[in-house]
């Protein structure tokens, strides 16, 4: 691992020359930055990765059922498991998708659950993210750059090799395949994760298409290539957000969608990747309801925890967190990427009254959650190790008849000593994941 | 009971030729408790392909594309309805008619407005029919109508702020309050006796079934109305939408009538 250190330099001017970026418009303006690595890895023993395997493929198991459910014969919420309002005033909720079954009934194909670790060693889940969590790209291509770096340290030490994920892509997006050709779409070479699209394209055997490339004929999806080629479409694993998919049920203004996608899909002509609507199962109001759905689903008990969550929805609730403010964590059900993410502990006496009474305003708004004791992982600055809280994206690939966990992951970790914050849109940097084999 | 003959004409003309056009028409009457809808006519020119579809709320479409240069693009739908109103349409209540939605999520002046309904007198003893005719009434009374002031982006919050708008507006404000309220509600387009453009009003859930209330003429939607889609507010069941390539100036020439045979 001391070898690898040595290289992390040079494999950051790698992966900045491979184009791996991260692009934000902040106040109207894009910038690209790049997504720093830091070359000692996270370790993951194996037998701690066989309980957050076994851990996640029930909990993505429970999703799929959920969405299953929501679009279709809501029994969970005739069970009386889940208020209504968390449903459907849910803005990831879209009516539009109602009564649709997709290819094999799989909704969320490649779910992002993100981790952490306490200092106990206790996974928790943080969130999980269905709609087009993004990520594993990162990982990939710098577990490849290190082999290449210190070829030694892979011979020597017994790490899963990581490099298939391309492959477990493609096999997951042939399996739900209606019949055509499998298309990676991209909102284009601005959008935040385009390294990622053209990078999964490439790896996992699709064409990288943006919309002016695909258009709906006769009820179907076509690509036409640059020498007007025309095929059938049958998977799209469209990277770009459900309100932007088809400017003739959604946003009427969108630019980068496909006119009458919806109906295509509502045909069952082509299968869509992750499907519409995903938001109502990863909102963080839903978060606090998972370790039911799993238990009503599955009839089994949830393997891996929720950060200890409270809902201001539920009195008993509401009492707690209004009490014990000043040392939760308050999130705003709406908002994603770190944003929207406030600690109690963080405010002056008047400031937490604001929040108190907000949320005695708005209930439905917010979660509160214990701060979890991280586990924090060294990173390197100027040549020393220094601790930094880190978490763990879990990326879990469902097809039609198996749900599988990719055996690594992205760890996120801020490079500011004082911040929980690893989001990759807010500045922190990445590393790479070994699972060890034995 | 009434018998009806119905017209939907929708034209659109280009300046230029457009092309890759893309269409999603919503205007399909169907059949229901109150209308019993026979279809005579139905012309959309010029098209590659047309599919009727149901969308998520249960509502008809005609969905296709031409894709070909062409200066104008013509729906008609024509047809008689058999038309018994003031009755209660027994459909599922779906739960997402229970909450705010886009265009019905309630500010200060909405709640202001709902509370002194609420204040008076035995409003808590009444029945959601009731409650809604009540919430009719106070909107019929407050709004002025006028059009050309709101336009299709307008909450029911900012209409009920300016007091004036057009028969959208009216619907919103009854179905946000409803909602407030507690009583399920959702937005109906639609077409009424005489010429003209197309009409919007609101279904209320009575506890058994869907209820019309028209609160731009203060009416129960009786024999004259014929209903086309519904949603959760108008931006679930926009009429006709459409997507073409080209830079042109259009106009949008609708024509309705429906008479009483």
């Amino acid at each position: 691992m001391n070898e690898l250190v040595k290289h992390t330099e040079s494999i950051n001017r790698l992966l900045a020359r491979y184009g791996v970026k991260f692009g934000i418009y902040k106040n109207n303006e894009f910038h690209e930055q790049l997504f720093p690595f830091d070359a000692i890895p996270r370790v993951i023993e194996h037998e701690d990765f066989l309980l957050l395997e076994k851990g996640l493929i029930q909990r993505v198991n429970a999703l799929n059922m959920f969405l299953k459910d929501i679009y279709g014969e809501k029994q969970i919420i005739k069970d009386g498991v889940i208020p209504e309002e968390f449903v459907f005033s849910s803005p990831g909720y879209l009516p539009e998708c109602e009564g649709i079954c997709p290819p094999k009934g799989v909704y969320s194909h490649v779910s992002g659950i993100d981790l952490v670790q306490a200092k106990d060693k206790t996974w928790y889940i943080l969130e999980d993210n269905l709609r087009i969590p993004s990520g594993a790209s990162y990982p990939l291509i710098a577990r490849d750059l290190c082999r290449r770096a210190v070829p030694r340290t892979f011979k020597n030490t017994s790490i899963v090799d990581n490099r298939n994920y391309g492959k477990m892509l493609g096999r997951m997006l042939d399996s739900v395949n209606v019949g055509g050709i499998k298309v990676i779409m991209t909102p284009g070479r601005y959008n935040a994760a385009y390294f990622e699209h053209s990078y999964l394209a490439e790896k996992s055997g699709s064409e990288l298409a943006v919309n002016t490339d695909l258009f709906v004929e006769k009820n179907y999806l076509y690509h036409k290539d640059y020498l007007g080629n025309k095929q059938k479409v049958g998977v799209l694993y469209r990277r770009i957000s459900d309100e932007y998919l088809d400017p003739m049920t959604f946003e009427q203004d969108s630019l980068i969608g496909i006119p009458n996608l919806m109906d295509v899909y509502r045909a069952g002509n082509v299968a869509l990747v992750n499907a519409p609507g995903n938001g109502v199962a990863d909102d963080k109001g839903i978060y606090y309801f998972v370790p039911k759905m799993i238990e009503y689903y599955l009839d089994e008990k949830p393997i891996l925890k929720n950060a200890p969550t409270y809902l201001p929805f539920y009195e008993e609730d509401r009492k707690y967190v209004l009490d014990n403010l000043h040392k939760l964590v308050v999130k705003d059900v709406a908002e994603a990427g770190g944003y929207g993410v406030i600690f109690g502990s963080d405010l002056s006496e008047e400031k937490l009254e604001e929040l108190r009474q907000l949320i005695i305003r708005e209930s439905r708004r917010f979660i509160a959650q214990e701060v979890i004791d991280f586990l924090d992982l060294d990173i390197l600055e100027d040549g020393e190790a220094v601790p930094r809280k880190a978490d763990l994206r879990a990326f879990v690939l469902s097809s039609g008849d198996k749900t599988e966990v990719w055996p690594s992951g992205l760890t996120r970790f801020s490079r500011n000593p004082d911040s929980f914050v690893v989001n990759s849109s807010q500045g922190g940097g990445f590393k790479d994941t070994w699972v060890l084999s034995q | 009971m009434k018998k009806l003959q119905f017209t939907y004409e929708m034209t659109l003309r280009f300046d230029e030729p457009v092309r890759d056009h893309y269409f999603a028409l919503r205007c399909v009457p169907m059949s229901n408790a109150a209308q019993q809808i026979q279809i005579e006519n139905r012309y959309v020119y010029p098209t590659d392909c047309l599919n009727e579809v149901v969308d998520g709320f249960g509502n008809h479409k005609y969905v296709g594309h031409y894709f070909d240069n062409h200066k104008q693009f013509t729906y008609e739908i024509s047809g008689t309805a058999v038309v018994e109103g003031m009755r209660v349409i027994q459909e599922p209540l779906h739960s997402m008619y229970k909450f705010p939605s886009r265009l019905t999520r309630p500010g200060t002046e909405l709640k202001a407005f709902l509370e002194k309904l609420q204040s008076e007198e035995n409003f808590s003893s009444k029945s959601n029919l009731e409650k809604a005719i009540t919430i009719m009434n106070a909107v019929y009374d407050v709004m002025e109508y006028k059009a050309d002031v709101t336009d299709i982006h307008t909450t029911a919050e900012e209409a009920l702020e300016g007091k004036i708008g057009v028969c959208q507006d009216y619907a919103h404000i009854c179905i946000a309050s409803c909602r407030l309220a507690g009583i399920p509600a959702r937005y109906v387009n639609g077409l009424m006796i005489g010429e003209g453009a197309t009409h919007a009003w609101l279904e209320i859930y009575t506890g058994k079934g869907w209820y019309g209330l028209d609160p731009t003429n203060n009416l129960h939607v009786d024999d004259y109305y014929i209903k086309l889609a519904h949603g959760r507010d108008y931006g679930d069941c926009v009429l006709d939408k459409g997507r073409f390539l080209g830079s042109v100036n259009q106009t949008q020439q609708i024509k309705v009538c429906v008479e009483e045979i």
